[in-house]
C-alpha cells in the first residue's frame, strides 16, 4: 500500500512490461490508483487542468524528440476522446531535464535503463497524499529497446504511441487492468489476447493496436474525469463474491455485455468481497468471477495482499442491469474452492 | 364470463358504448355486425433467439484471438393477458388498438468458458407491455364465422423487477385467424359474444437486446372473448 510519509510523495508507479515482471506499486482501487486517507481509500487524479507537461530533447534511433511530442499529443488525445471524459493538456515544451526528477514539472522522455531488461516505460507520482491531487508525473521510455513512430507500426520496434498510451493512462492515475490472457514463452510472457491497453503487458513488436483505448479503459478514464453529464448518463455494477459465506479478496470481476461485446472489469478489494465497476454504458451484462492467474498477482497487488485464487470460475446466476445515473441490486456471486 | 374482473371489463365497456350500428348487409364477406367489438384473451408468443455473443479478447493486430466464453441468447415463451378495441372502418376492414402485458423468461447459455468452467444458464424474469394499433381484413365468412387477415405496429417496453434498466422498441405482426359468434342476439350490451383465434407472427425490434440480433422473431397463438356491440 502507499504509505503516508509526507504532504508530498514520489511513487514509482508501474510499467509496461513485455514479460512478467517488473517494480509495481499498490493498486487502490478498481482501475484506479489510490491512497489510504485516515483509513479511507481516495483515488489520485489532476484536479489543476490542463496538465502541462515537457518532453526531453533526447533522441533515440528511428525517433526525434520532437516525434516522440507528436506521439505524446496522440496519446493525451486518446484519453481525451470519450464522450463525457473532461481532461485537457498541454505541451510546456522541450527540456534537457530527466524523468524521474522531482522538480516539480512533469517530464517524458528516453532513457537508458539497460538493467531493466523487461520494462519498456514507466510512469512515477508526487501527489498530495492528503487530498489524491496529483502534482507532477513523469515518464519514461527505455531507449534500451528498439522505437518506431511509423503511422502503421514498424517490425522489429515497439511503437512509441502505444506504449505512451498506456503510460499516459498511468499519469492520469489508472492502474492496471487485468483483461488479457497470456502464455509462457522461452523468453517469458507473450499476451495472446487483452481488451484493455491499461492490462500490464504489451503487445509485441510491430504492434499498434494499443493506440486505442477500450471499453475497459473508457470506463477507468470516466469514473475518474467524467463531467456530471456523463455520471448522470452511466451506471454500475456493485456486489460482492463469496465463497462458502466469506468474502474473496482479489477476485476478478468481469462484466460482458452481449448486445456491444464491451468487456469491463474490476476487482473485490477487502476482506468482504466487495467490488465496484463504475462509469460502465447502460446495459444487461454477463458477470464472471475468476482468480488471478498466480503470475500476474505482483502487476495488480503488493506482495503481501492477501490474495485468494483458489477458487474456481462462476457467474452470477442472473443477468445484471446497468441503469443510467446508479446502480442495480448488489448482487453475489458464489462461486467454489477449487 | 362469469369471473368478476371479466364482468368488470365489460361493464366499463357499456359506459362507453355508441349506440348500436345496423347489421351489414347479407352476403358481404366479414359482415361485422357492430362499430366496435371489445376482446379479452391471452397470447402465447414461442420462444426467439437473440443470436449468440462470445466475449473476445483481441490479438496484436486487432483481430479475435481468446474467446473467454460464449453466450446463446434468447427470450423463452412469453405468456399473458391482451386486450383490444376494434373499430369498424369499413364492412369488411376493422381497425383495432391493443394492449398486451407478458412475461417471459431471459436466458443465455455460457458456454467455451476458457477456463473451463461448465456450462451455465444465466436466466432472468422479464415483463414486457406492449400497445399496437393494427388493421382487420375480414376476408371470407358468414355472419357466426368469419376468417380475416391482421396487421399491426407499436411500441413496446421491457423490464423487470430484477432488471433495473427497461428498454423501449418495436414491434411488428401479422397473422390470420377467425372470430366465431355464438351468441348473436342477446340483449343489452352484450348481444354478440364470441370468440376470436388468431396466429400471428411477431418482429421485435430494440427491446432488450442481447446478442447479435436487434430484430426477433416469433410465432403467437391469441385465443380472446369478443363482445360485439
Amino acid at each position: 500500500m502507499l504509505m503516508l510519509m509526507s504532504m508530498r510523495m514520489r511513487v514509482l508507479a508501474l510499467t509496461v512490461l513485455i514479460v512478467a515482471g517488473g517494480a509495481v506499486s499498490g493498486v487502490g482501487a478498481y482501475l484506479k490508483l489510490g491512497v489510504v486517507v485516515g483509513g479511507r481509500l481516495i483515488g489520485i487524479e489532476w484536479t489543476n487542468q490542463p496538465i502541462q507537461y515537457r518532453v526531453t530533447t533526447r533522441d533515440v534511433p528511428g525517433v526525434t524528440a520532437g516525434q516522440l511530442q507528436t506521439a505524446l499529443d496522440g496519446a493525451f488525445a486518446e484519453w481525451a476522446r470519450p464522450a463525457g471524459v473532461a481532461v485537457s493538456s498541454q505541451f510546456a515544451g522541450f527540456t534537457s531535464a530527466d524523468p524521474f526528477v522531482d522538480d516539480g514539472w512533469s517530464v517524458i522522455g528516453f532513457d537508458a535503463r539497460p538493467e531493466l531488461d523487461r520494462t519498456l516505460g514507466a510512469a512515477t507520482f508526487v501527489f498530495d497524499d492528503v487530498t489524491g491531487e496529483i502534482l507532477e508525473s513523469d515518464i519514461f521510455l527505455n531507449s534500451a529497446f528498439e522505437w518506431s513512430v511509423a503511422s502503421n507500426g514498424e517490425p522489429g520496434r515497439f511503437d512509441v504511441e502505444s506504449i505512451l498510451v498506456h503510460e499516459v493512462g498511468h499519469l492520469l492515475g489508472l492502474g492496471h487492468s487485468a483483461l488479457g490472457e497470456t502464455e509462457l514463452i522461452a523468453s517469458g510472457r507473450r499476451v495472446t489476447g487483452k481488451r484493455a491497453v491499461m492490462f500490464p503487458i504489451a503487445y509485441g513488436r510491430g504492434s499498434i493496436e494499443d493506440r486505442t483505448i477500450e471499453a475497459d479503459d473508457i470506463a477507468g478514464i470516466t469514473d475518474i474525469y467524467g463531467t456530471a453529464a456523463a455520471r448522470r448518463a452511466l451506471g454500475a455494477i456493485v456486489g460482492r463474491v463469496t465463497l462458502n459465506g466469506a468474502g474473496v479478496f482479489g477476485a476478478h470481476v468481469t462484466a460482458f455485455n452481449p448486445a456491444t461485446g464491451d468487456l469491463v472489469a474490476g476487482f473485490t478489494l477487502n476482506s468482504q468481497g466487495d467490488f465496484v465497476i463504475a462509469a460502465m454504458k447502460p446495459g444487461i451484462y454477463i458477470v464472471r468471477a475468476e482468480p488471478l492467474d498466480d503470475a500476474d498477482l505482483e502487476s495488480f497487488f503488493e506482495d503481501d495482499t492477501p490474495i485468494n485464487i483458489n477458487f474456481q470460475v462462476g457467474y452470477h446466476a442472473t443477468h445484471v442491469a446497468v441503469p443510467p445515473g446508479g446502480a442495480g441490486q448488489a448482487i453475489e456471486i458464489k462461486v467454489r474452492a477449487k | 364470463m362469469t369471473a368478476g374482473p371479466l364482468a368488470l371489463l365489460f361493464a366499463t365497456s357499456l359506459s362507453v358504448a355508441a349506440p348500436a350500428a345496423a347489421q351489414a348487409p347479407a352476403g358481404t364477406p366479414a359482415r361485422p355486425a357492430r362499430d366496435r367489438e371489445w376482446s379479452v384473451g391471452g397470447s402465447l408468443t414461442g420462444r426467439s433467439s437473440m443470436g449468440d455473443a462470445t466475449a473476445t479478447l483481441l490479438g496484436s493486430g486487432g483481430e479475435p484471438s481468446v474467446g473467454l466464453f460464449r453466450t446463446e441468447n434468447r427470450f423463452g415463451a412469453v405468456a399473458g393477458p391482451e386486450l383490444a378495441i376494434a373499430f369498424r372502418f369499413r364492412p369488411d376492414l376493422w381497425i383495432e388498438v391493443a394492449g398486451a402485458l407478458t412475461r417471459a423468461s431471459l436466458t443465455s447459455r455460457v458456454t467455451n468458458d476458457a477456463d473451463g468452467a461448465p456450462a451455465f444458464v444465466v436466466s432472468t424474469p422479464v415483463i414486457r407491455v406492449s400497445a399496437e394499433a393494427g388493421v382487420l381484413w375480414y376476408f371470407r365468412g358468414q355472419d357466426a364465422t368469419a376468417w380475416f387477415l391482421r396487421g399491426g405496429a407499436g411500441f413496446l417496453r421491457e423490464g423487470s423487477g430484477t432488471l433495473a434498466l427497461a428498454e423501449n422498441g418495436l414491434l411488428a405482426s401479422g397473422g390470420v385467424g377467425f372470430r366465431h359468434w355464438w351468441r348473436t342476439n342477446g340483449t343489452g350490451a352484450f348481444k354478440r359474444v364470441g370468440l376470436r383465434a388468431e396466429g400471428r407472427g411477431v418482429f421485435l425490434m430494440s427491446g432488450i437486446n442481447l446478442g447479435e440480433r436487434a430484430l426477433r422473431f416469433g410465432p403467437a397463438g391469441v385465443l380472446s372473448l369478443v363482445v360485439g356491440y
